[in-house]
């Protein structure tokens, strides 16, 4: 596992089961145990941390991604930005 | 209690800055949604956005006169003047006294705050223009039509973000019912199509990439709009003494808060408010022929207010036409109520009904009659106008035909 996807599941697990949630790469962003707004804000707080703006819609992305679509996303953002500068 | 109607409509929106072009547009199923126009060091991935791109103040306003005026209140008082004119009043000493203005908006002058704060934190620039506060602030808006208008009654400002202008409305009504005063200018504006505030819509991750399709399968989200919508309101003893061209009646109003969540709409909220208009009054489900919904084209919202409408109709429901006018006019926020209660008053008055365009299929949650993509004409007794805003703060008006 990269260094971007252990850091974005430990994010995660900071945010469920009261700081100590633990989850897999196949789950699906809408059955993490958060509200919308709770996966909006956990986009934001990733963003945030690797500096990265992630195209991601409430109404369409929760249901379609999983936490692995979303570490691959970010991957992907900090792999261009990286050739950029 | 006083009986009141509505004598007057003005708008500025993004298909018409009349009453008679924008029916024109929505009856027709025009969009005013384009990409937005920013100046080019103001980057945003928002893709669509209803701007008043053709609105000029220099046709509206004296030159000194601009600069008090920030957007937010040039629109309420060019709409307001629309209205006025088309009621027929004139505000003499004693009736200007007795006349309200009662003015919702969700944010104020958010440009004039934008610019201004740019400036000091950007621009690094020591000091602001003078009248910065008092174009800024949220009753900007209800101060100008006073002043514009001559009004002398009752006079200041509703926020309640998406549902202000509906509020605003629903209170003008009530003072007159009670007789609190005679006539009321009330409405809603809204000018937030600035960087900053888009930045903030971009960070909720709500906003349609591709178009505004309320119920709509592959809905993806709201888009951002503005402008102005505002009705003369005045009792229906007043308006028979003069002979006004009366052209509805406000039936009831109904507002309720959800209490559950900051962004997510509830349905049990939206019903209640519903229904509270409905007993306000007291009209019959069956009577009513229209609803101009809150459908913003999120897939939360349009869901809820789907399960809310079944709620509140039974039955009926599936017999309602349901449109949202914001599929051609983007949400105008503070205004939205406003514009979408004149849209309300035109269906009845012409029995026409506005489509939702950009409808592309069934949403199995979402199964009543939005009268997809093609205006038409259907006999309209009475019409409700939905507004329910963030922070679940929901307010609806119902209005008819005078016999």
């Amino acid at each position: 596992m990269s260094d971007v996807a252990a850091e974005i599941m430990q994010i995660i697990g900071t945010k469920l089961n009261g700081g100590d949630g633990v989850v897999a790469l196949t789950d699906p962003l809408d059955e993490l145990g958060l509200d919308s707004l709770g996966v909006v804000d956990l986009t934001f707080v990733i963003e945030e941390r690797f500096d990265v703006e992630i195209p991601f819609n409430a109404n369409f992305d929760i249901k379609a991604k999983t936490v692995g679509d979303l570490i691959e996303s970010v991957e992907a953002l900090v792999a261009a930005k990286a050739t950029l500068t | 209690m006083n009986r009141v109607v509505i004598t007057g409509l003005g708008v500025v929106s993004p298909v018409g800055q009349s009453v008679r072009h924008y029916w024109a547009s929505l009856i027709s199923g025009r969009s005013g949604l384009a990409a937005p126009v920013l100046p080019a060091a103001m980057q945003v991935s928002t893709k669509l956005v209803g701007q008043v791109l053709d609105f000029d103040p220099s046709q509206h306003f004296e030159p000194q006169q601009i600069g008090l005026l920030d957007r937010v209140s040039q629109f309420a008082v060019v709409a307001a003047r629309q209205a006025l004119a088309q009621s027929g009043l004139s505000l003499g000493q004693e009736l200007a006294e007795r006349t309200a203005v009662i003015i919702g908006t969700g944010s104020g002058g958010h440009g004039t705050i934008d610019d201004s704060f740019h400036r000091l934190y950007a621009e690094a620039s020591p000091r602001l223009h003078p009248l910065t506060i008092p174009k800024a602030m949220i009753s900007a808006a209800a101060s100008q039509v006073s002043l514009f208008c001559g009004t002398k009654g009752p006079a200041y400002a509703v926020a309640s973000a998406c549902a202000s202008a509906t509020h605003a409305i629903g209170q003008a009504f009530h003072m007159l019912r009670s007789g609190g005063a005679t006539c009321a200018i009330s409405g809603g504006t809204e000018a937030s199509i600035t960087y900053g505030a888009l930045k903030g819509w971009e960070a909720m991750r709500i906003m349609a990439p591709d178009a505004c399709r309320p119920f709509s399968r592959d809905r993806k989200g709201m888009v951002i709009g503005e402008g102005a919508g505002i009705v003369v309101l005045e009792t229906l003893e007043h308006a028979r003494s003069r002979n006004a061209d009366i052209l509805a009646e406000v039936a009831g109003f109904g507002m309720s808060a959800d209490s559950k969540d900051l962004t997510a709409p509830d349905p049990s909220g939206m019903a209640r408010a519903i229904s509270a208009a409905m007993m306000d009054g007291a009209l019959a489900p069956h009577t009513v022929d229209y609803v101009n919904a809150h459908g913003t084209g999120t897939v939360a919202n349009d869901q809820a207010e789907t399960a809310a409408l079944h709620t509140c109709f039974g039955s009926h429901a599936r017999r309602l036409a349901v449109s949202s006018t914001k599929s051609m006019v983007g949400h105008a926020l503070g205004a939205a109520g406003a514009l979408e209660l004149v849209a309300a008053v035109m269906a009845l008055r012409n029995d026409a009904i506005p489509p939702t365009i950009n409808y592309l299929g069934a949403d199995p949650a979402c199964d009543l009659d939005y009268v997809p993509n093609e205006g038409r004409q259907s006999s309209v007794r009475v019409a409700l106008s939905n507004s329910f805003a963030f922070g679940g703060l929901n307010a609806v008006l119902a209005v008819r035909k005078v016999g």
